[in-house]
């Protein structure tokens, strides 16, 4: 047993793109870590994060920085953006599962290009890849999904977007057993990255109180 | 053209294909544990067939049907399962069609390639004796091959069994593939020397045809060709449907 | 955990006809493992030319694999032969490429479609290790059962010629028949026209998005 991180969810908004994580790594049913951010701020406009092992995805990110560094020392001012980050850790993935040695984690990557245009892309530890408008790995799958396609339009502004967040969480918290109620926000636009310090998703557990069955 | 086979990490290259090739899992089998999907079955095509072929005072006679199969599934009616190999070489498919297909297009370029070096034909021993070493070199790796070389040189006409064990058999009747016991029948029965050509395309349509019949795995038209010193030549091919009920089948519509 | 199986099943229905001197080539474009939807509009169409069109199910992983490999096969092919690659010539490195992998098959079914030397549509049919042949019509993927049948119906023995329009209608609707039937197959259609001497033609429509 290893210790393992769960959901996230993601969206795009006008403007840029934005994240949640909880900031706990399980150990099987136990909440052994607490406090852990499973949003990472890759260069100046990137956004990676996981559902998963997190071993495998340090290694990955290990693998990441090799890259990245021989990039710097090409010193040709070339920077990969989050489209070609996301292309990379695709083949990366693809690789080790090819390997027979797979890296047992779900990832999610966002970045916002100097022009404005936002990214999102999902990977599997298969290596199946994909862009898209809205995504979510782990439970949230189920529970946030369904939500956000009723709710989610391309025209949503960066506020309605955290409600909208806010709200996924929070079914998260009440129904996913393994998610923590200490929230991670992260979002990307044209000026940067940014993350939340972790904050508390207020539950009102007081209806779920012990009461005598008439 | 890839320098070599891609091998799976550490996985027996026979346990693995016997697993993705023919474990018939479903593909709606729930995801254990949420993550993994159950290996897929339904990759490869072909492994019920009938061909024959047999040597006569002619040459030699080569009949197959056309049926390709992927497990319950009748993946197409129409294979060419005789593969032309040089004017005066043929060799028959039954197996796994990929690996009929490969390893003869694969035979048929060393055999090309042997023939513009020494200048000389190469004898259908010699290039029956080819295949067999290249299908020895990976015995036991979980290729599925069951071939007839059929071909004319000096020394007459041949016909040689070749198959994924390596093994190498010449004689001058063969049938092989899952109806190669009902063409057989007909075949051991009917088979002289003195055959005349008319008898014995009859022939060779004839055997295909009652093996079409009570071998669910071939099926589709029969191909029909004539191996002689001038080099092969194909006869019409017939509609299993025709051969059954003596007229053409109609549209569906 | 048991051992780990490098394969799966992204679902997905795809389908190709040929007529006299055209070919259209069909795709749905839903990504699904299990009974999850991943998403609703990754493209199983790989246009090469305006006149080579594939179309690929099975694994998307694989496919996109797949892909890389063999525009990597026919850039060589280009150079080494200094012209572009024909039809009967990628029909037959398609079933190399895929036979190179022989003992760790890609998990994709593959049709491809175009138009040939002499101006005539061919499809060809392919299974995961690179056994292929030429045909008029064929179907791959989740829904093939269901789509062949329907294309067997409509065309084998058919009488009369097959026209264009008559064509497209045939490979939309199978594919609205098979999202009927068929989990793994929805969201959007898209399709190829192909014709001798002509651009490509792209068309999109509507499938079931339940």
């Amino acid at each position: 047993m290893t210790l393992s991180g769960g959901s996230i969810i993601a969206i795009k908004y006008k403007g840029g793109v934005m994240m949640t994580a909880d900031t706990l790594l399980s150990f099987g049913r136990m909440a052994r870590y607490r406090g852990f951010s499973r949003i990472r701020s890759f260069g100046d406009n990137t956004l990676i994060s996981f559902t998963g092992d997190h071993a495998d995805f340090t290694t990955l990110m290990e693998e990441m920085e090799k890259e990245i560094e021989h990039d710097v020392q090409q010193d040709d001012g070339v920077v990969l953006n989050a489209s070609e980050i996301h292309t990379l850790l695709t083949r990366i993935l693809y690789h080790h599962r090819s390997d027979m040695k797979p890296k047992w984690t779900y990832l999610i990557v966002a970045g916002s290009d100097k022009d404005g245009k936002s990214f999102l892309g999902y990977i599997d530890l298969y290596g199946t890849h994909f862009e898209c408008d809205y995504t979510a790995t782990g439970y949230a799958e189920d529970l946030a999904l369904p939500m956000i396609r009723r709710e989610w339009n391309p025209e949503i502004t960066e506020d309605q977007a955290a409600a909208l967040l806010q709200k996924c969480v929070k079914v998260c918290v009440a129904r996913d057993c393994k998610q923590s109620s200490d929230i991670q926000f992260a979002k990307v636009s044209e000026t940067g990255t940014s993350l939340s310090r972790p904050v508390k998703i207020d539950c009102d557990w007081s209806v779920a109180s012990y009461k005598e069955i008439e | 053209m890839f320098k070599s086979f891609v091998l799976p990490g550490k996985e027996h290259p026979v346990k693995f294909d016997e697993e993705i090739a023919y474990t018939e899992t479903s593909k709606d089998t729930p995801p254990v544990d949420g993550l993994v999907q159950p290996a897929p079955g339904r990759l490869h095509r072909l492994h019920g067939t009938t061909t024959l072929g047999f040597v006569f005072q002619h040459g030699v006679l080569i009949a197959v049907d056309s049926r390709s199969t992927m497990g319950q599934y009748i993946s197409s009616q129409t294979v060419k399962k005789v593969i032309e190999i040089t004017p005066r070489l043929l060799g028959t498919m039954a197996g796994g069609a990929a690996d009929c297909d490969y390893w003869e297009r694969r035979l048929a370029r060393r055999v090309r390639l042997r023939e513009l070096e020494s200048k000389e034909e190469v004898t259908v021993a010699a290039a029956s004796r080819m295949l067999a070493n290249m299908l020895y070199y990976y015995k036991g790796m979980g290729l599925s091959v069951g071939t007839m070389v059929a071909g004319f040189d000096a020394s007459g006409p041949h016909l040689y069994y070749v198959d994924n064990d390596g093994v190498r058999y010449h004689n001058d009747r063969f049938s092989v593939g899952s109806g190669s016991t009902y063409a057989y029948a007909i075949l051991d029965q009917e088979y002289r020397y003195d055959l005349s050509v008319e008898e014995a395309v009859t022939l060779g349509r004839r055997a295909i045809y009652h093996a079409t019949h009570r071998d669910a795995m071939s099926g589709g038209f029969i191909n029909v060709y004539l191996m002689t010193e001038d080099g092969w030549q194909r006869y019409p091919t017939k509609d299993c449907y025709v051969e059954h009920y003596g007229e053409e089948e109609p549209f569906l519509e | 955990m048991g051992e780990f199986s490098p394969y799966v099943d992204n679902g997905g229905t795809t389908l190709a006809i040929a007529g006299p001197d055209f070919v259209v080539i069909a795709g749905d474009t839903r990504l699904s493992t299990g009974y999850s939807i991943l998403s609703r509009d990754v493209s199983k169409l790989f246009k090469y030319s305006d006149s080579i069109v594939m179309a690929s199910s099975g694994m998307q992983a694989d496919i996109a694999e797949l892909r890389k490999q063999l525009l990597f096969t026919i850039e060589e092919y280009r150079v080494d032969n200094e012209r572009d690659i024909e039809l009967d010539a990628f029909y037959r490195l398609l079933a190399t490429v895929l036979y190179g992998k022989r003992f760790f098959p890609y998990y994709s079914f593959n049709i491809l479609a175009g138009i040939s030397k002499e101006g005539k549509g061919v499809v060809y049919s392919y299974d995961a290790i690179g056994s292929a042949d030429a045909r008029t019509y064929g179907a791959a993927g989740s829904g093939q059962e269901l789509v062949i049948s329907i294309l067997d119906a409509a065309l084998k023995r058919k009488p009369d010629p097959l026209s264009i329009d008559e064509a497209i209608e045939l490979g939309k609707s199978a594919l609205k028949q098979a999202t009927e039937r068929e989990i793994h197959t929805g969201d959007s259609g898209e399709m190829y026209i192909i014709r001798a001497g002509r651009p490509a033609e792209y068309i999109t429509f509507k499938l079931r998005k339940d």
